[in-house]
Protein backbone atom coordinates (compact mmCIF):
# COMPACT_ATOMS: atom_id res chain seq x y z
CA UNK A 1 0.00 0.00 0.00
CA UNK A 2 2.63 2.50 1.15
CA UNK A 3 4.96 1.18 -1.52
CA UNK A 4 2.34 1.69 -4.23
CA UNK A 5 1.69 5.24 -3.06
CA UNK A 6 5.37 6.17 -3.01
CA UNK A 7 6.06 4.45 -6.30
CA UNK A 8 3.45 6.69 -7.91
CA UNK A 9 4.31 9.82 -5.93
CA UNK A 10 8.10 9.77 -6.37
CA UNK A 11 8.35 10.31 -10.13
CA UNK A 12 5.57 12.87 -10.07
CA UNK A 13 7.17 14.86 -7.23
CA UNK A 14 10.57 14.68 -8.88
CA UNK A 15 9.18 15.85 -12.20
CA UNK A 16 7.33 18.65 -10.44
CA UNK A 17 10.46 19.77 -8.60
CA UNK A 18 12.79 19.69 -11.59
CA UNK A 19 10.94 19.82 -14.90
CA UNK A 20 7.52 21.38 -14.54
CA UNK A 21 8.36 24.38 -12.38
CA UNK A 22 5.75 26.46 -14.23
CA UNK A 23 2.94 23.90 -14.16
CA UNK A 24 3.52 23.26 -10.45
CA UNK A 25 0.54 25.29 -9.26
CA UNK A 26 -1.89 23.76 -11.74
CA UNK A 27 -0.83 20.21 -10.90
CA UNK A 28 -0.99 21.02 -7.18
CA UNK A 29 -4.61 22.17 -7.59
CA UNK A 30 -5.48 18.96 -9.49
CA UNK A 31 -3.86 16.86 -6.78
CA UNK A 32 -5.69 18.79 -4.10
CA UNK A 33 -8.96 18.14 -5.92
CA UNK A 34 -8.16 14.42 -5.81
CA UNK A 35 -8.31 14.58 -2.00
CA UNK A 36 -11.91 15.86 -2.11
CA UNK A 37 -15.00 13.66 -2.41
CA UNK A 38 -16.37 10.77 -0.38
CA UNK A 39 -14.35 7.58 -0.10
CA UNK A 40 -17.39 5.44 -0.89
CA UNK A 41 -18.01 7.42 -4.08
CA UNK A 42 -14.35 7.04 -5.02
CA UNK A 43 -14.50 3.26 -4.50
CA UNK A 44 -17.63 2.93 -6.58
CA UNK A 45 -16.03 4.95 -9.33
CA UNK A 46 -12.89 2.85 -9.42
CA UNK A 47 -14.98 -0.34 -9.28
CA UNK A 48 -16.95 0.83 -12.32
CA UNK A 49 -13.81 1.75 -14.27
CA UNK A 50 -12.01 -1.47 -13.41
CA UNK A 51 -15.07 -3.65 -14.12
CA UNK A 52 -15.20 -2.29 -17.64
CA UNK A 53 -11.44 -2.10 -18.34
CA UNK A 54 -10.09 -5.18 -16.52
CA UNK A 55 -12.69 -7.37 -14.84
CA UNK A 56 -10.01 -9.69 -13.40
CA UNK A 57 -8.59 -6.77 -11.38
CA UNK A 58 -11.92 -5.49 -10.05
CA UNK A 59 -11.02 -6.57 -6.51
CA UNK A 60 -8.30 -3.90 -6.38
CA UNK A 61 -10.87 -1.09 -6.53
CA UNK A 62 -10.77 -0.19 -2.78
CA UNK A 63 -6.99 -0.18 -2.87
CA UNK A 64 -6.85 1.99 -5.95
CA UNK A 65 -9.24 4.41 -4.26
CA UNK A 66 -6.97 4.59 -1.22
CA UNK A 67 -3.85 5.22 -3.31
CA UNK A 68 -5.81 7.91 -5.13
CA UNK A 69 -6.65 9.51 -1.79
CA UNK A 70 -3.22 9.37 -0.15
CA UNK A 71 -0.90 9.97 -3.08
CA UNK A 72 -1.34 13.78 -3.25
CA UNK A 73 -0.15 14.10 0.36
CA UNK A 74 2.92 12.04 -0.46
CA UNK A 75 3.59 14.18 -3.54
CA UNK A 76 3.50 17.38 -1.50
CA UNK A 77 5.83 15.97 1.16
CA UNK A 78 8.32 14.73 -1.44
CA UNK A 79 8.10 17.92 -3.47
CA UNK A 80 9.15 19.86 -0.39
CA UNK A 81 12.11 17.54 0.06
CA UNK A 82 13.25 17.79 -3.58
CA UNK A 83 12.76 21.54 -3.77
CA UNK A 84 14.84 22.13 -0.65
CA UNK A 85 17.84 20.43 -2.22
CA UNK A 86 20.60 22.91 -3.13
CA UNK A 87 20.70 23.12 -6.96
CA UNK A 88 24.48 23.63 -6.65
CA UNK A 89 24.91 20.04 -5.46
CA UNK A 90 23.20 18.74 -8.60
CA UNK A 91 25.12 21.15 -10.83
CA UNK A 92 28.41 19.99 -9.28
CA UNK A 93 27.54 16.37 -10.09
CA UNK A 94 26.60 17.24 -13.70
CA UNK A 95 29.87 19.09 -14.28
CA UNK A 96 31.80 16.24 -12.64
CA UNK A 97 30.50 14.07 -15.48
CA UNK A 98 27.41 12.31 -14.12
CA UNK A 99 24.50 11.54 -16.44
CA UNK A 100 20.89 12.25 -15.45
CA UNK A 101 20.37 8.86 -13.82
CA UNK A 102 23.73 8.96 -12.04
CA UNK A 103 22.93 12.41 -10.63
CA UNK A 104 19.64 11.07 -9.26
CA UNK A 105 21.14 7.87 -7.83
CA UNK A 106 24.27 9.43 -6.33
CA UNK A 107 23.13 12.87 -5.20
CA UNK A 108 19.39 13.64 -5.36
CA UNK A 109 18.12 10.36 -3.91
CA UNK A 110 20.55 10.03 -0.95
CA UNK A 111 19.99 13.66 0.01
CA UNK A 112 16.19 13.45 -0.09
CA UNK A 113 15.99 10.22 1.96
CA UNK A 114 14.72 12.29 4.88
CA UNK A 115 11.70 13.52 2.92
CA UNK A 116 11.04 10.03 1.51
CA UNK A 117 11.12 8.57 5.04
CA UNK A 118 8.71 11.21 6.35
CA UNK A 119 6.32 10.63 3.41
CA UNK A 120 6.50 6.84 3.92
CA UNK A 121 5.74 7.06 7.65
CA UNK A 122 2.82 9.45 7.20
CA UNK A 123 1.28 7.50 4.31
CA UNK A 124 1.72 4.25 6.22
CA UNK A 125 0.02 5.66 9.31
CA UNK A 126 -2.86 7.07 7.31
CA UNK A 127 -3.26 3.83 5.36
CA UNK A 128 -3.34 1.78 8.58
CA UNK A 129 -6.53 3.51 9.57
CA UNK A 130 -8.18 3.57 6.15
CA UNK A 131 -7.25 0.33 4.38
CA UNK A 132 -10.14 -2.14 3.82
CA UNK A 133 -8.37 -5.01 5.61
CA UNK A 134 -6.55 -2.72 7.97
CA UNK A 135 -3.21 -3.61 6.32
CA UNK A 136 -1.05 -0.57 5.47
CA UNK B 1 43.68 26.95 -24.61
CA UNK B 2 40.17 28.27 -24.28
CA UNK B 3 38.59 30.81 -26.57
CA UNK B 4 35.21 32.44 -26.12
CA UNK B 5 33.92 34.16 -29.25
CA UNK B 6 31.01 36.59 -29.22
CA UNK B 7 29.29 34.76 -26.36
CA UNK B 8 25.75 35.83 -25.49
CA UNK B 9 23.87 34.36 -22.53
CA UNK B 10 20.28 35.46 -22.07
CA UNK B 11 18.89 36.66 -18.75
CA UNK B 12 19.21 39.64 -16.45
CA UNK B 13 22.59 38.37 -15.22
CA UNK B 14 23.77 37.20 -18.65
CA UNK B 15 26.36 38.63 -21.03
CA UNK B 16 26.23 39.91 -24.58
CA UNK B 17 28.87 39.69 -27.30
CA UNK B 18 31.75 38.71 -25.02
CA UNK B 19 35.07 37.58 -26.52
CA UNK B 20 37.84 36.35 -24.23
CA UNK B 21 40.60 33.77 -24.14
CA UNK B 22 43.07 32.09 -21.81
CA UNK B 23 46.20 30.10 -22.65
CA UNK B 24 47.14 26.88 -20.81
CA UNK B 25 48.71 27.76 -17.45
CA UNK B 26 47.30 31.27 -17.53
CA UNK B 27 44.96 32.76 -14.93
CA UNK B 28 42.16 35.03 -16.14
CA UNK B 29 39.91 36.86 -13.69
CA UNK B 30 36.39 38.02 -14.55
CA UNK B 31 35.94 40.97 -12.22
CA UNK B 32 32.66 42.78 -11.61
CA UNK B 33 29.88 43.25 -9.08
CA UNK B 34 27.34 40.49 -8.39
CA UNK B 35 25.15 39.95 -11.46
CA UNK B 36 27.70 41.39 -13.92
CA UNK B 37 27.73 38.16 -15.94
CA UNK B 38 30.89 36.42 -14.71
CA UNK B 39 28.95 33.48 -13.28
CA UNK B 40 26.92 33.21 -16.51
CA UNK B 41 30.14 32.90 -18.57
CA UNK B 42 31.42 30.11 -16.33
CA UNK B 43 28.05 28.30 -16.37
CA UNK B 44 28.07 28.49 -20.19
CA UNK B 45 31.60 27.05 -20.37
CA UNK B 46 30.66 24.24 -17.97
CA UNK B 47 27.45 23.49 -19.88
CA UNK B 48 25.00 24.38 -17.12
CA UNK B 49 23.32 27.01 -19.31
CA UNK B 50 22.94 27.08 -23.07
CA UNK B 51 24.31 30.26 -24.66
CA UNK B 52 21.98 32.19 -26.95
CA UNK B 53 24.82 32.86 -29.39
CA UNK B 54 28.57 32.54 -29.80
CA UNK B 55 31.14 29.78 -29.64
CA UNK B 56 33.33 28.25 -26.92
CA UNK B 57 36.45 26.48 -28.15
CA UNK B 58 38.77 24.44 -25.92
CA UNK B 59 41.94 23.00 -27.42
CA UNK B 60 40.71 23.63 -30.97
CA UNK B 61 37.45 21.76 -30.40
CA UNK B 62 34.11 23.50 -30.20
CA UNK B 63 32.40 22.41 -26.97
CA UNK B 64 29.32 24.59 -26.60
CA UNK B 65 27.05 21.92 -28.09
CA UNK B 66 28.43 19.05 -25.96
CA UNK B 67 26.88 17.66 -22.77
CA UNK B 68 28.53 18.86 -19.53
CA UNK B 69 30.15 15.45 -19.02
CA UNK B 70 31.89 15.55 -22.41
CA UNK B 71 33.63 18.89 -21.72
CA UNK B 72 37.20 18.96 -20.37
CA UNK B 73 36.17 21.44 -17.68
CA UNK B 74 36.25 21.53 -13.87
CA UNK B 75 34.00 23.92 -11.95
CA UNK B 76 34.04 25.07 -8.33
CA UNK B 77 30.66 26.61 -7.46
CA UNK B 78 29.87 29.45 -5.03
CA UNK B 79 29.66 28.06 -1.51
CA UNK B 80 31.66 25.09 -2.90
CA UNK B 81 28.55 22.79 -3.10
CA UNK B 82 30.28 19.85 -1.43
CA UNK B 83 28.07 16.76 -1.13
CA UNK B 84 27.29 16.32 2.59
CA UNK B 85 26.69 12.57 2.33
CA UNK B 86 30.11 11.74 0.85
CA UNK B 87 33.56 11.63 2.40
CA UNK B 88 36.49 13.63 1.02
CA UNK B 89 37.75 10.57 -0.85
CA UNK B 90 34.33 9.77 -2.33
CA UNK B 91 33.84 13.39 -3.44
CA UNK B 92 37.19 13.48 -5.26
CA UNK B 93 36.63 10.01 -6.76
CA UNK B 94 33.11 10.89 -8.01
CA UNK B 95 34.21 12.11 -11.44
CA UNK B 96 36.19 8.85 -11.92
CA UNK B 97 33.36 6.64 -10.60
CA UNK B 98 30.80 8.03 -13.05
CA UNK B 99 33.30 7.50 -15.87
CA UNK B 100 33.61 3.83 -14.96
CA UNK B 101 37.15 3.85 -13.53
CA UNK B 102 37.82 0.80 -11.31
CA UNK B 103 38.30 1.00 -7.53
CA UNK B 104 42.10 0.60 -7.67
CA UNK B 105 42.36 3.36 -10.27
CA UNK B 106 40.12 5.62 -8.17
CA UNK B 107 42.23 5.13 -5.01
CA UNK B 108 45.48 5.84 -6.85
CA UNK B 109 44.12 8.98 -8.55
CA UNK B 110 42.57 10.30 -5.30
CA UNK B 111 45.94 9.94 -3.54
CA UNK B 112 47.65 11.74 -6.43
CA UNK B 113 45.11 14.58 -6.48
CA UNK B 114 45.26 15.01 -2.70
CA UNK B 115 49.04 15.36 -2.94
CA UNK B 116 48.61 17.97 -5.70
CA UNK B 117 46.20 20.11 -3.68
CA UNK B 118 48.20 19.65 -0.48
CA UNK B 119 45.46 17.89 1.49
CA UNK B 120 46.54 15.61 4.37
CA UNK B 121 46.02 11.88 3.46
CA UNK B 122 44.34 11.33 6.88
CA UNK B 123 41.33 13.45 5.79
CA UNK B 124 40.33 11.02 3.04
CA UNK B 125 37.65 9.32 5.17
CA UNK B 126 36.35 12.46 6.86
CA UNK B 127 33.25 14.37 5.90
CA UNK B 128 34.00 17.73 4.22
CA UNK B 129 31.70 19.32 6.79
CA UNK B 130 34.24 18.64 9.54
CA UNK B 131 37.03 20.53 7.72
CA UNK B 132 37.97 24.21 7.87
CA UNK B 133 37.17 26.62 4.98
CA UNK B 134 40.62 26.31 3.36
CA UNK B 135 40.51 22.49 3.38
CA UNK B 136 36.91 22.52 2.11
CA UNK B 137 38.12 24.61 -0.83
CA UNK B 138 40.91 22.08 -1.40
CA UNK B 139 38.32 19.27 -1.53
CA UNK B 140 36.23 21.21 -4.05
CA UNK B 141 39.37 21.84 -6.14
CA UNK B 142 40.32 18.18 -5.93
CA UNK B 143 36.85 17.18 -7.09
CA UNK B 144 37.13 19.53 -10.08
CA UNK B 145 40.69 18.40 -10.95
CA UNK B 146 40.18 14.63 -10.57
CA UNK B 147 39.20 13.95 -14.19
CA UNK B 148 42.13 16.00 -15.53
CA UNK B 149 40.38 19.05 -17.04
CA UNK B 150 41.99 21.49 -19.48
CA UNK B 151 40.11 24.44 -17.98
CA UNK B 152 39.37 25.07 -14.30
CA UNK B 153 36.58 27.52 -13.41
CA UNK B 154 36.21 29.15 -10.00
CA UNK B 155 32.84 30.83 -9.52
CA UNK B 156 33.15 33.16 -6.50
CA UNK B 157 34.79 30.21 -4.73
CA UNK B 158 37.54 32.10 -2.91
CA UNK B 159 35.09 34.19 -0.86
CA UNK B 160 35.56 31.98 2.20
CA UNK B 161 39.36 32.02 2.32
CA UNK B 162 40.49 35.44 1.10
CA UNK B 163 43.14 36.34 -1.47
CA UNK B 164 46.27 36.03 0.70
CA UNK B 165 45.71 32.50 2.02
CA UNK B 166 47.98 29.55 1.28
CA UNK B 167 45.37 27.79 -0.85
CA UNK B 168 44.84 30.90 -3.04
CA UNK B 169 48.61 31.31 -3.49
CA UNK B 170 48.90 27.63 -4.42
CA UNK B 171 46.30 27.89 -7.22
CA UNK B 172 48.27 29.82 -9.85
CA UNK B 173 51.46 27.70 -9.73
CA UNK B 174 49.39 24.48 -9.54
CA UNK B 175 47.42 25.28 -12.71
CA UNK B 176 50.54 26.57 -14.46
CA UNK B 177 52.32 23.31 -13.62
CA UNK B 178 49.46 21.20 -14.94
CA UNK B 179 48.94 23.37 -18.03
CA UNK B 180 45.38 24.20 -17.02
CA UNK B 181 43.77 27.52 -17.97
CA UNK B 182 42.25 28.97 -14.79
CA UNK B 183 39.26 31.33 -15.01
CA UNK B 184 38.14 33.00 -11.78
CA UNK B 185 34.89 34.96 -11.51
CA UNK B 186 34.98 37.30 -8.52
CA UNK B 187 33.55 40.55 -7.18
CA UNK B 188 36.63 41.21 -5.06
CA UNK B 189 39.36 43.31 -6.77
CA UNK B 190 42.00 42.05 -4.29
CA UNK B 191 41.34 38.44 -5.35
CA UNK B 192 41.40 39.31 -9.05
CA UNK B 193 44.53 41.48 -8.93
CA UNK B 194 46.35 39.19 -6.49
CA UNK B 195 45.69 35.93 -8.34
CA UNK B 196 45.32 36.61 -12.05
CA UNK B 197 47.74 37.22 -14.91
CA UNK B 198 45.03 39.01 -16.84
CA UNK B 199 41.82 40.65 -15.70
CA UNK B 200 38.60 41.24 -17.63
CA UNK B 201 36.35 43.85 -16.01
CA UNK B 202 32.66 43.20 -16.65
CA UNK B 203 29.81 45.60 -16.09
CA UNK B 204 26.17 44.64 -16.72
CA UNK B 205 27.14 41.79 -19.04
CA UNK B 206 29.60 43.76 -21.15
CA UNK B 207 33.38 43.77 -21.25
CA UNK B 208 34.65 47.14 -20.01
CA UNK B 209 38.39 46.51 -20.06
CA UNK B 210 40.68 43.54 -20.52
CA UNK B 211 44.37 43.62 -19.76
CA UNK B 212 47.20 42.69 -17.46
CA UNK B 213 47.02 43.52 -13.76
CA UNK B 214 49.50 46.35 -14.43
CA UNK B 215 47.33 47.79 -17.22
CA UNK B 216 44.30 47.82 -14.99
CA UNK B 217 46.21 49.60 -12.23
CA UNK B 218 48.13 52.14 -14.32
CA UNK B 219 45.90 52.61 -17.39
CA UNK B 220 42.26 52.07 -16.41
CA UNK B 221 39.61 52.92 -18.98
CA UNK B 222 37.47 55.01 -16.64
CA UNK B 223 37.17 56.18 -13.03
CA UNK B 224 35.18 53.14 -11.92
CA UNK B 225 37.86 50.73 -13.15
CA UNK B 226 40.53 52.96 -11.60
CA UNK B 227 38.95 52.49 -8.17
CA UNK B 228 39.22 48.69 -8.55
CA UNK B 229 43.01 49.01 -8.66
CA UNK B 230 43.12 50.58 -5.20
CA UNK B 231 42.81 54.09 -3.73
CA UNK B 232 43.03 56.79 -6.33
CA UNK B 233 43.11 60.61 -6.58
CA UNK B 234 40.85 62.06 -9.26
CA UNK B 235 41.29 65.73 -10.17
CA UNK B 236 38.60 67.35 -12.35
CA UNK B 237 40.24 68.99 -15.38
CA UNK B 238 39.14 70.34 -18.74
CA UNK B 239 40.53 68.69 -21.86
CA UNK B 240 41.19 71.57 -24.26
CA UNK B 241 42.70 69.77 -27.23
CA UNK B 242 45.11 67.22 -28.60
CA UNK B 243 47.75 66.88 -31.29
CA UNK B 244 49.83 63.97 -32.56
CA UNK B 245 51.93 63.64 -29.41
CA UNK B 246 50.17 65.35 -26.55
CA UNK B 247 46.83 66.05 -25.01
CA UNK B 248 46.23 69.49 -23.48
CA UNK B 249 44.43 69.97 -20.21
CA UNK B 250 43.71 72.86 -17.91
CA UNK B 251 42.44 73.17 -14.35
CA UNK B 252 42.18 76.23 -12.10
CA UNK B 253 44.54 74.80 -9.49
CA UNK B 254 47.00 73.15 -11.90
CA UNK B 255 47.07 75.74 -14.67
CA UNK B 256 47.62 74.75 -18.28
CA UNK B 257 49.54 71.58 -19.02
CA UNK B 258 49.96 68.65 -21.33
CA UNK B 259 50.30 64.88 -21.09
CA UNK B 260 51.84 62.43 -23.57
CA UNK B 261 49.07 60.73 -25.59
CA UNK B 262 50.08 57.38 -24.04
CA UNK B 263 49.01 58.78 -20.66
CA UNK B 264 45.37 59.20 -21.61
CA UNK B 265 42.51 56.73 -21.88
CA UNK B 266 41.26 56.20 -25.44
CA UNK B 267 37.80 57.26 -24.28
CA UNK B 268 38.97 60.83 -23.49
CA UNK B 269 37.15 63.54 -25.49
CA UNK B 270 37.47 67.32 -25.38
CA UNK B 271 35.49 68.60 -22.39
CA UNK B 272 35.50 67.50 -18.79
CA UNK B 273 38.07 64.90 -17.79
CA UNK B 274 39.62 63.40 -14.67
CA UNK B 275 43.32 63.35 -13.94
CA UNK B 276 44.23 60.17 -12.03
CA UNK B 277 47.21 59.98 -9.70
CA UNK B 278 47.81 57.01 -7.39
CA UNK B 279 48.42 58.12 -3.76
CA UNK B 280 51.87 56.47 -3.56
CA UNK B 281 53.05 58.53 -6.57
CA UNK B 282 52.19 61.88 -5.02
CA UNK B 283 55.31 63.55 -3.60
CA UNK B 284 55.61 66.45 -1.18
CA UNK B 285 58.15 68.92 -2.59
CA UNK B 286 59.72 72.23 -1.60
CA UNK B 287 58.77 74.19 -4.72
CA UNK B 288 57.23 73.84 -8.20
CA UNK B 289 54.09 72.00 -7.15
CA UNK B 290 50.38 72.33 -6.48
CA UNK B 291 49.82 74.24 -3.24
CA UNK B 292 47.78 72.32 -0.66
CA UNK B 293 46.94 72.33 3.03
CA UNK B 294 48.02 69.25 4.99
CA UNK B 295 45.00 68.04 6.98
CA UNK B 296 45.91 64.79 8.75
CA UNK B 297 48.12 61.73 8.81
CA UNK B 298 47.26 58.24 9.97
CA UNK B 299 49.27 55.06 10.18
CA UNK B 300 47.90 52.05 8.22
CA UNK B 301 50.15 49.00 8.45
CA UNK B 302 53.50 49.77 6.89
CA UNK B 303 52.44 53.13 5.45
CA UNK B 304 51.50 56.65 6.44
CA UNK B 305 48.30 57.82 4.77
CA UNK B 306 47.85 61.57 4.60
CA UNK B 307 45.17 63.92 3.41
CA UNK B 308 46.00 67.25 1.83
CA UNK B 309 43.32 69.59 0.49
CA UNK B 310 44.09 71.58 -2.61
CA UNK B 311 42.08 74.64 -3.67
CA UNK B 312 38.28 74.31 -3.89
CA UNK B 313 38.51 71.69 -1.12
CA UNK B 314 39.56 68.79 -3.35
CA UNK B 315 41.10 66.18 -1.04
CA UNK B 316 44.28 64.41 -2.19
CA UNK B 317 45.40 61.13 -0.64
CA UNK B 318 49.13 60.79 -0.07
CA UNK B 319 50.90 57.58 0.93
CA UNK B 320 54.48 57.32 2.13
CA UNK B 321 56.52 54.52 3.62
CA UNK B 322 56.27 54.30 7.43
CA UNK B 323 60.06 54.17 7.67
CA UNK B 324 60.31 57.75 6.32
CA UNK B 325 59.93 60.80 8.52
CA UNK B 326 56.66 62.69 8.13
CA UNK B 327 57.45 65.52 5.69
CA UNK B 328 54.81 67.93 6.99
CA UNK B 329 52.70 68.53 10.08
CA UNK B 330 48.90 68.83 9.85
CA UNK B 331 47.91 72.45 9.27
CA UNK B 332 51.05 73.19 7.29
CA UNK B 333 51.08 74.54 3.73
CA UNK B 334 52.71 72.01 1.37
CA UNK B 335 53.44 71.57 -2.33
CA UNK B 336 52.27 68.39 -4.11
CA UNK B 337 53.91 67.05 -7.23
CA UNK B 338 54.03 63.95 -9.39
CA UNK B 339 55.89 62.79 -12.46
CA UNK B 340 53.98 63.34 -15.71
CA UNK B 341 54.26 59.59 -16.41
CA UNK B 342 52.46 58.84 -13.12
CA UNK B 343 49.39 60.85 -14.09
CA UNK B 344 46.75 59.36 -16.36
CA UNK B 345 43.82 61.10 -17.99
CA UNK B 346 40.36 59.53 -17.75
CA UNK B 347 37.15 60.53 -19.52
CA UNK B 348 34.45 62.77 -18.17
CA UNK B 349 33.12 63.92 -14.88
CA UNK B 350 30.22 62.03 -13.39
CA UNK B 351 26.83 63.47 -14.29
CA UNK B 352 23.27 62.40 -15.04
CA UNK B 353 23.71 63.07 -18.78
CA UNK B 354 21.04 63.90 -21.34
CA UNK B 355 18.48 66.69 -21.27
CA UNK B 356 16.31 66.96 -18.22
CA UNK B 357 12.60 66.61 -18.93
CA UNK B 358 9.74 67.68 -16.68
CA UNK B 359 9.56 64.15 -15.20
CA UNK B 360 13.23 64.20 -14.22
CA UNK B 361 12.76 64.33 -10.40
CA UNK B 362 10.21 61.54 -10.60
CA UNK B 363 12.51 59.32 -12.67
CA UNK B 364 15.44 59.97 -10.35
CA UNK B 365 13.25 59.00 -7.40
CA UNK B 366 12.04 55.75 -8.98
CA UNK B 367 15.60 54.92 -10.04
CA UNK B 368 16.75 55.31 -6.44
CA UNK B 369 13.90 53.14 -5.23
CA UNK B 370 14.83 50.47 -7.77
CA UNK B 371 18.40 50.53 -6.56
CA UNK B 372 17.34 50.19 -2.93
CA UNK B 373 15.10 47.25 -3.81
CA UNK B 374 17.88 45.61 -5.77
CA UNK B 375 20.37 45.98 -2.93
CA UNK B 376 17.82 44.52 -0.50
CA UNK B 377 17.07 41.58 -2.78
CA UNK B 378 20.73 40.59 -3.04
CA UNK B 379 20.50 39.66 0.63
CA UNK B 380 22.95 37.68 2.73
CA UNK B 381 25.82 35.74 1.12
CA UNK B 382 24.95 32.37 -0.36
CA UNK B 383 27.47 30.46 1.76
CA UNK B 384 25.16 30.07 4.77
CA UNK B 385 24.95 26.47 5.89
CA UNK B 386 21.48 25.12 6.46
CA UNK B 387 19.99 24.48 9.84
CA UNK B 388 19.47 20.86 8.86
CA UNK B 389 23.02 20.16 7.91
CA UNK B 390 22.14 19.18 4.32
CA UNK B 391 24.56 21.41 2.52
CA UNK B 392 24.29 25.14 1.94
CA UNK B 393 20.76 26.34 2.49
CA UNK B 394 18.73 27.91 -0.28
CA UNK B 395 16.84 31.07 0.36
CA UNK B 396 13.10 30.56 0.37
CA UNK B 397 11.31 32.25 -2.45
Amino acid sequence: MTVACLALALPLAFALATVWARARLAVAVLLGAACLGATALRETGFAAILARAAPDWAWTAPWAALVHLLMPGAVFLLLRGFARLDPGLVAAARVAGAGRWQVFAEVTWPLSMQAVAVAAVLVFAAALGLAPGGAG
Amino acid sequence: MIEIVDLTVAGSEGVSGLSLGARPGETLALLGPAGCGGSAVLAAIAGLVTPAAGAIVIGGRRIDNLAPRARPVGLVLPGLALWPHMTVGESIAFALKVRGVGTAGQVARVAEVMRLIDLAPATVDRSPRTLGPADRLRVALGRALAAGPEVLLLDHALAGVGPGSAVADMLGPLCAGLGIALIVATDDPCTALGLADRVAVLRAGRLVQEGSVGDLHDRPVDAEVAALGGPVNLLPVTVTGADAQAIWVSAPELGEGWLPLSQASLAVRPGPGLLMVRPDRVRLVEDEGVPALMVAWRRAGGRWIGRADIARGIPMRVEIDAADLLPAEPGQEVMLSWASTDAYLLPGAVGCGGRRSWSWPLRRWSQAARWRRRCASIGPPRTRSSRWGIGPGRRRR
